[in-house]
């Protein structure tokens, strides 16, 4: 009978736990994370009684978590998923809401702007209208800057946010960690506490709802918990250890979240989470803010760019060229990792356009004072010195210093291309809006055709030569943006294409050929007009031929030679200093020079640097050898061939009389002879010098026919010298020893410039002593003169005649010519070319004003206003109109002989609209990408930040299905429903009640046994 | 399926909040009477509403621009109607002036009085709008346009710039009138026109001695005189002898026109070109070497066209020359265009030497110019009797008919009342100019009204609230909240604790 005591005892204790753990269900009912409890329970194992088998009662087996580990899984991914949406939802409809709203949007204010503009257009002149445009230009740039800040806020509190996910991951991960080390005490998951289970997977659930998860669960029921992402590794708990992550930002980058693992040991980055609340607010960054962002700095930089291009072609009130209306400043990212002092600095732009937008660095350097600048890029470094004041300037920016500065300490600058966040108005002054069109074209009042012209701003662009090589090409370093006089090599004569063509913005040109006396190689220059400034008179044939090929030309322009090696003072085309022939200058330089007035007494005498004048200087190659027999003259140049410093230098003829071969002297004494009119003094002198490797002992020499040494073999170089010297009577030939112990060879005094002819007593050597060839050397010539040597070649003349002199001939352009020019070789042959040039910065476009003038109805002349040079002559296309320096002009009926047209600068207009018009007009111009115009960009960034919003809404309601569904089938399993609890609370009870009975049951059997005894 | 008790209770309030916030949504948009209270409600609509909002503001401003427009060209149409009528005054003194009736000294005060006249008219052309511009000046507006010479002439010192205003996305409209094409010029045919004649340095010195006024009448003449001069030319008798067939020891003598030639054998060519030369006013015949070493007989200056008969002085045989005996002669058509040309100078001649300009003109130096003289002006294409024309501006149309009636010169007088009436002329069509762009501007204006209404409408329709819909959407959401809380505080109440006692 004690079997019915203890299956009665056994089963009132199994519902007792039962009974405790339905209660302890209804008590969490409200727990989060709880995963209901079930007692199970088992049969004992039946007593034996012979062959029958006695059931003992039941005994609880285990307490079991109501627990389903596949559908946690999809609980916390889809978890992950819903949760990813929130934050989308949330920051993009801030930006929506910011930028689509029309009190802070752009959209208003770019309206009124252009609206004012266009109200300007109806009265240019109007003060007021003015002043209204400014305000209205002022509130764009405004909002411009508004809307950037408030994104930029927006972006703020989004990274604060990633920033705080991140934390809680790491919170997370530590919790699970802790968790882990809890379960580590026993092996089996079916031991442990479910409590700590609960824990584990709640804190799952938390971390998967900001970062996606993937998580190993290991037979003690740790888990090791990594990331997903793409491509990455990142495991964060591990059974017995976590590791942190981090973030980084990069500035002005709003794509790019750098999320980083193990920011404090061992680092590496890792590809973003896939999902989560971090994974949606890094999307919220990367794909609604960042494109909003860069859409509005788009359009900040578009509109600056293309009213500024407008505005500053027009001009304004004070007949002024408009200044620019809008300006980007630059936004700068400062950051000090190294300071140990307590200095903070303060960047304002002053100028922003001589600020170039490249990062540098700035560090204070104690022992000189002094700061120094490093651009990061280039690599220049600059040492400015801290005066009194705390503030230095650089390119165009303030640095104002503000604390104690410690020797090292270092800022490291880097600007943001954030046009819209530092858009400013740069216009304050009603009268500087450039309204009127910077040109404009009058009618002469005589005219007698009623023809009007028309003007605009051509839209073909002058393509230039075709052949030729731009000289710009012959720089192998684009840096320098010039070239020092140097060889190119051999250059080949044609009719037909030019060798070089000389870009617009060309300055200080240069180019020679190296030609012989009597060699018809000639440089022509022309320009597009057929105008031909520098070269030699060149029949109407060859005229054709130059101007045949090349598109480059205009064809419908008369060529003229009118301007044909003009100088400056000789009515030159455009007043333009060119020189065809040879060109050297006087001039001043700053120089180092030794202070010799230094008074102080005691004081070392230092370097200074002073103005020093220098004269124009040239020494000349070896002059040329004419020779001819006795009585027969041979004429070297003819009168007008040659002229020096505008001098006509007459005709030079070799008489065969008093001379029957030139020398240096020969030369200088013709050149003399002008003197006083050309202002050039030249000197001859001949000297040759000749190596000590070359000098041949044992060989003999003669000097002007006099044999040197008379037959003795000289020991060394210095007897050499003192037989030559010997001889110095009859060869008027000095010998002295060289510095680098050859021999030079000179005139004695009173013989300068003579030739010095160098020949062998054995007819048939090749070489003499000297190891020189036996011919007779000329000398060379050095002129000098306070102003300038310029030879120009005259009627007649041609390129190789400065030859006689030892000189290249070539074209120097001194002054830029705003054109491009064709330089053609003519002639035969082939010749060696040198080229020397700088490239100008090319300043604001603006045209020099000129008059057309008809010649008949067919034909028409382009006079430059200022200089008064006639630029072209050509056949005037009624339906082509006039094109000249990239403005159009156009007759609405054909103009008749002696009808003018004046083109000038707009003065005084001030009702002209011109140019303001062109601003009215860029509202409905495509000017973002071609392809929309700037309202409808806005308005299109408005509408993409919106659509994202909408589709996250719809994923979000979608994945909220799946949510819902995942923690359905969760509380399907482990959820704690009252209803079930109340059956299983009754059915508990109504069980121990009974067991209470068997228990009762058995005792009165006990006592009826009793009984009965 | 289980529903979790905690399930249920988060599932009860989810579903209430959504109700509230649609409710409060919808009541706000009652309040506010806009469709969307916030742009990120719908996007796309906000963005609708922003671009035809645009395109409101846009044409507003067009608006603007045409009010402006439609009051300047008014100015600008009242000043040009004074100045018609101030013309149309000055016709009537100037055809006052011009009868024959008038004296001196009537015509000197009627001058006067259209100074005042033209000084009025300055004072309409240097006309300035409600905000201070000169109308007239074209883009120089800071500036009156029109001001006095120190020789009291007028002069225009704006510029030709039209300016022209965008009235709608594609039209332009010009907003103003250069004064130069509203006091417009014209071109005066007449005496004090230039020739395009190219005379010769030397003789056009000796024309300009004319009179300017009469000038004409002497270059006509000589035109007559050039055209002579070449039929004389085309119609003289040439006869060419090759020296290598001339016989140099003939004897006999030629015979030109009846005229013995003496002197034979002509030993030389010179000898006998002296001889025939020699003869020259009888024969009315001379000779002359050519460039090419022939001899050129011809018919001397005044009788070119006549005859040239030629033979020997014994009358047998061939002549010195080796030509045929006989005569030589014009071609008929040559000499009738002489005729002609000759009939025309002469009569033109007479004419002039007859007319009152006779004494105005130097008779010695104009018959001391040659006939080649006027044969660049024959060539050029210059029609004779027809100068040049030249530009006269309005102001000096005017002045010069002042300065005619000044000097009581009735033909100048005459030619300024023409003048006057094409200046009126040319006014009327500059205000029907002005009239046609009032009209296309107010027409603009009607089609930019209808737009905008059509741009207000749209904005309504996307932005505005549909009271009916929303307060219905209101009641069947509210309708559905209190369904949702009333049956959860139903439900809520059912659990099987309540039945165990």
């Amino acid at each position: 009978m004690s079997d019915l005591l203890s299956i009665g005892s056994g089963a009132a204790h199994l519902y007792r736990q039962a009974l405790a753990t339905v209660s302890n269900n209804i008590a969490n009912l409200n727990t989060e994370g709880y995963s209901r409890q079930d007692v199970s329970m088992a049969e004992n194992n039946p007593s034996q009684k012979g062959t029958i088998y006695l059931g003992t009662g039941a005994r609880v087996t285990g307490i079991s978590r109501a627990y389903d580990e596949f559908v946690e899984t999809s609980l916390r991914n889809s978890g992950s998923e819903y949760s990813t949406q929130e934050p989308i939802i949330q920051y993009s409809k801030q930006v929506v809401d910011l930028i689509g709203s029309e009190a802070s949007g752009l959209s208003s204010v770019l309206d009124q702007f252009f609206s004012s503009a266009h109200q300007l257009t109806t009265d240019p002149a109007s003060t007021s209208l003015r002043t209204i445009f400014l305000r209205d230009t002022e509130s764009v740039a405004d909002r411009f800057k508004e809307l950037s800040n408030q994104l930029d806020t927006i972006d703020q509190n989004a990274k604060n946010n990633i920033e705080y996910q991140v934390e809680s991951v790491n919170n997370l991960a530590e919790k699970i960690l802790a968790v882990n080390t809890q379960l580590a005490r026993k092996t089996d998951v079916a031991l442990q506490s479910p409590t700590l289970l609960d824990q584990r997977d709640k804190l799952l659930r938390d971390l998967s709802s900001v970062a996606k998860i993937n998580v190993i669960e290991k037979p003690s029921g740790q888990v090791v918990v990594s990331l997903d992402g793409s491509n990455s590794q990142a495991t964060i708990v591990r059974e017995d250890s976590s590791t942190d992550i981090g973030v980084s930002f990069i500035p002005g980058d709003l794509s790019r979240v750098d999320l980083i693992y193990d920011p404090f040991g061992n680092s590496r980055p890792i590809s973003n989470v896939s999902s989560g609340t971090l994974a949606g607010l890094v999307n919220f960054r990367s794909q609604i803010l960042s494109p909003a962002m860069d859409g509005l700095d788009n359009l900040a930089r578009v509109l600056t760019k293309e009213v500024n291009e407008i505005h500053t072609s027009g001009i304004d009130a004070k007949n002024q060229r408009g200044g620019e209306l809008f300006e980007i400043e630059p936004v700068f990212n400062i950051t000090s990792p190294t300071i140990s002092g307590m200095v903070e600095i303060d960047i304002t732009v002053e100028e922003a356009e001589d600020y170039d937008f490249l990062p540098f660095e700035i560090r204070w350097i104690e022992s000189s004072n002094s700061w120094r600048l490093e651009d990061e890029v280039e690599g220049d470094v600059l040492f400015i010195e801290q005066g009194g004041e705390n503030e230095i300037y650089y390119k165009g920016l303030s640095i104002a210093f503000d604390g104690d500065k410690k020797d090292g300490d270092t800022f490291f600058i880097r600007p943001i291309a954030r046009p819209a966040a530092g858009l400013n108005a740069l216009i304050k002054d009603p009268n500087l809006v450039a309204t009127a069109a910077r040109i404009r074209v009058t009618e002469n009042i005589q005219n007698v055709s009623n023809s009007q012209a028309e003007l605009s701003f051509s839209s073909s662009i002058n393509s230039g030569f075709d052949n030729g090589l731009s000289i710009f090409e012959l720089n192998h370093n684009p840096e320098t943006k010039s070239r020092l006089l140097q060889d190119v090599g051999t250059v080949e004569a044609s009719n037909l294409a030019p060798i070089y063509n000389v870009p617009s913005r060309s300055g200080n040109v240069v180019i020679t050929i190296d030609t012989d006396y009597g060699s018809d190689l000639n440089l022509q220059m022309l320009n597009r007009d057929s105008n031909h400034l520098l070269g030699t008179s060149i029949t109407e044939s060859l005229q054709q031929s130059l101007i045949s090929q090349d598109s480059g030309f205009n064809k419908d322009s008369y060529y003229s030679d009118a301007y044909l090696n003009k100088g400056l003072s000789e009515g030159a085309y455009l007043d333009s200093d060119m020189t065809y022939g040879f060109l050297a200058n006087s001039g001043s330089r700053v120089q180092l020079v030794a202070d010799s007035n230094s008074g102080v007494e005691g004081a070392a005498l230092g370097l200074i640097s002073k103005t020093v004048n220098y004269n124009a200087e040239v020494s000349s190659d070896l002059v040329y050898h004419a020779t001819t027999t006795t009585s027969t003259p041979i004429t070297l140049l003819s009168d007008g061939d040659i002229f020096l410093n505008g001098t006509n230098l007459g005709e030079l003829v070799l008489d065969g009389s008093s001379n029957t071969e030139t020398d240096a002297k020969f030369f200088a004494d013709y050149l003399n002879a002008q003197a006083n009119n050309t202002g050039v003094n030249v000197s001859s002198s001949n000297n040759i010098e000749i190596a000590s490797s070359d000098i041949n002992l044992l060989d003999q020499v003669e000097i002007n026919g006099q044999l040197i040494g008379g037959g003795v073999i000289p020991s060394d170089i210095n007897e050499l010298v003192e037989q030559v010297n010997e001889q110095s009577d009859l060869t008027n030939v000095l010998a002295s020893v060289s510095r680098n112990g050859g021999i030079i060879l000179t005139n004695t005094a009173g013989n300068e410039g003579k030739n010095i002819q160098i020949s062998n007593p054995d007819n048939t050597a090749t070489s003499n002593s000297f190891g020189l060839d036996n011919k007779t050397f000329t000398g060379t010539l050095l002129m000098d003169s306070s102003d300038k040597i310029r030879f120009t070649i005259g009627e007649g003349g041609s390129a190789g005649d400065l030859k006689l002199f030892g000189l290249k001939t070539g074209i120097y352009i001194n002054s830029n010519i705003d054109e491009e020019l064709a330089v053609f070789l003519t002639g035969t042959g082939t010749t060696t070319a040198a080229v020397g040039y700088s490239e100008i910065e090319s300043e604001v476009e603006s045209e020099r004003p000129y008059i057309v003038e008809f010649l008949s109805p067919s034909k028409y002349q382009i006079i430059d206003t200022k200089t008064e040079s006639v630029v072209a002559t050509r056949v005037y296309d009624h339906l082509a109109g006039i094109e000249y320096q990239n403005l159009l002009l156009k007759f609405n009926e054909p103009p008749q002989t002696g009808d003018s047209f004046t083109i000038d600068n707009n003065d005084n207009a001030t009702g002209d609209n011109a140019n303001i018009s062109l601003i009215a007009s860029l509202r409905n111009q495509n000017i973002i990408n071609g392809e929309k115009s700037i309202n409808e960009a806005y308005l299109d960034i408005v509408n993409v930040a919106g659509t994202k919003a909408t589709l996250a809404e719809v994923s979000k309601a979608a994945l909220k299905v799946v949510f819902d569904q995942a923690s359905q089938a969760r509380e399907d399993k482990a959820g704690v429903s009252l209803d079930e609890e109340a059956a299983d609370l009754i059915r508990f009870q109504q069980a121990y009640q009974a067991s209470a009975q068997v228990i009762q049951v058995s005792s009165k059997i006990f006592e009826a046994i009793l009984g009965v005894g | 399926m289980k529903v979790s008790t905690s399930q249920f209770f988060k599932q009860a309030v989810d579903i209430i909040g959504q109700q509230h916030s649609d409710v409060s949504k919808q009541q706000a948009r009652l309040g506010s009477g806009k469709q969307l209270v916030n742009p990120s409600d719908d996007a796309s609509k906000a963005a609708l509403i922003q671009r035809l909002k645009s395109g409101l503001t846009a044409q507003e401003s067009y608006g603007s621009g045409l009010v402006r427009l439609t009051d300047r060209l008014s100015l600008e149409e009242s000043a040009i109607t004074s100045t018609e009528n101030i013309l149309l005054n000055i016709k009537d003194l100037a055809l006052r002036a011009a009868s024959q009736s008038m004296g001196p000294d009537s015509r000197r005060i009627m001058a006067v009085e259209i100074g005042f006249l033209r000084d009025e008219l300055m004072a309409l052309a240097n006309s300035r709008d409600f905000n201070g511009n000169y109308i007239f000046a074209g883009s120089m507006v800071s500036n009156p346009p029109y001001s006095k010479n120190t020789d009291g002439s007028i002069i225009y010192q704006g510029d030709d710039t039209v300016t022209e205003i965008m009235v709608s996305d594609q039209r332009k409209l010009e907003l103003n009138s250069p004064g130069e094409s509203v006091f417009r010029s014209l071109i005066r045919n007449g005496n004090d026109g230039l020739y395009s004649g190219d005379l010769t340095p030397g003789n056009e010195a000796t024309l300009l001695t004319f009179p300017d006024s009469h000038k004409d009448f002497a270059l006509r003449l000589a035109e007559f005189k050039a055209h002579l001069g070449k039929a004389n030319a085309q119609a003289r008798v040439e006869i060419e002898v090759e020296t290598s067939s001339i016989d140099f020891s003939d004897t006999n003598q030629i015979n030109i026109n009846g005229q013995d030639i003496t002197g034979a054998p002509y030993t030389t060519t010179n000898d006998l070109i002296t001889a025939i030369n020699m003869q020259k006013d009888v024969t009315g015949a001379e000779a002359e070497l050519s460039s090419t070493g022939t001899i050129i007989i011809k018919n001397i200056a005044g009788k070119e066209g006549d005859t040239i008969t030629i033979s020997d002085s014994d009358g047998v045989g061939v002549n010195p020359l080796a030509l045929t005996n006989g005569s030589y002669g014009a071609n008929q058509e040559d000499l009738a265009a002489q005729a002609q040309a000759q009939l025309n100078y002469d009569n033109y001649y007479s004419d002039l030497r007859s007319s009152g300009y006779s004494d105005e003109i130097d008779w010695d130096t104009f018959q001391g110019i040659s006939d080649q003289a006027y044969d660049l002006s024959y060539s050029n294409d210059y029609l004779p009797g027809a100068p040049e024309a030249k530009r006269v501006g309005f102001f000096d149309v005017i002045g010069d008919l002042i300065e005619s009636m000044e000097l009581s010169d009735t033909n100048r007088i005459d030619r300024g009342i023409d003048e006057i009436d094409s200046l009126i002329q040319s006014t009327a069509l500059q205000i029907a100019d002005i009239g046609s762009r009032m009209n296309i501007a107010d027409a603009q204006i009607n089609i930019m009204d209808e737009t905008i209404i059509q741009f207000k409408n749209l904005i309504s329709a996307a932005e505005d609230l549909d009271y009916s819909t929303a307060v219905t959407e209101l009641s069947s959401e509210m309708l559905a909240l209190e369904a949702a809380q009333s049956s959860f505080a139903r439900i809520s109440q059912l659990s099987l604790f309540d039945y165990i006692r």
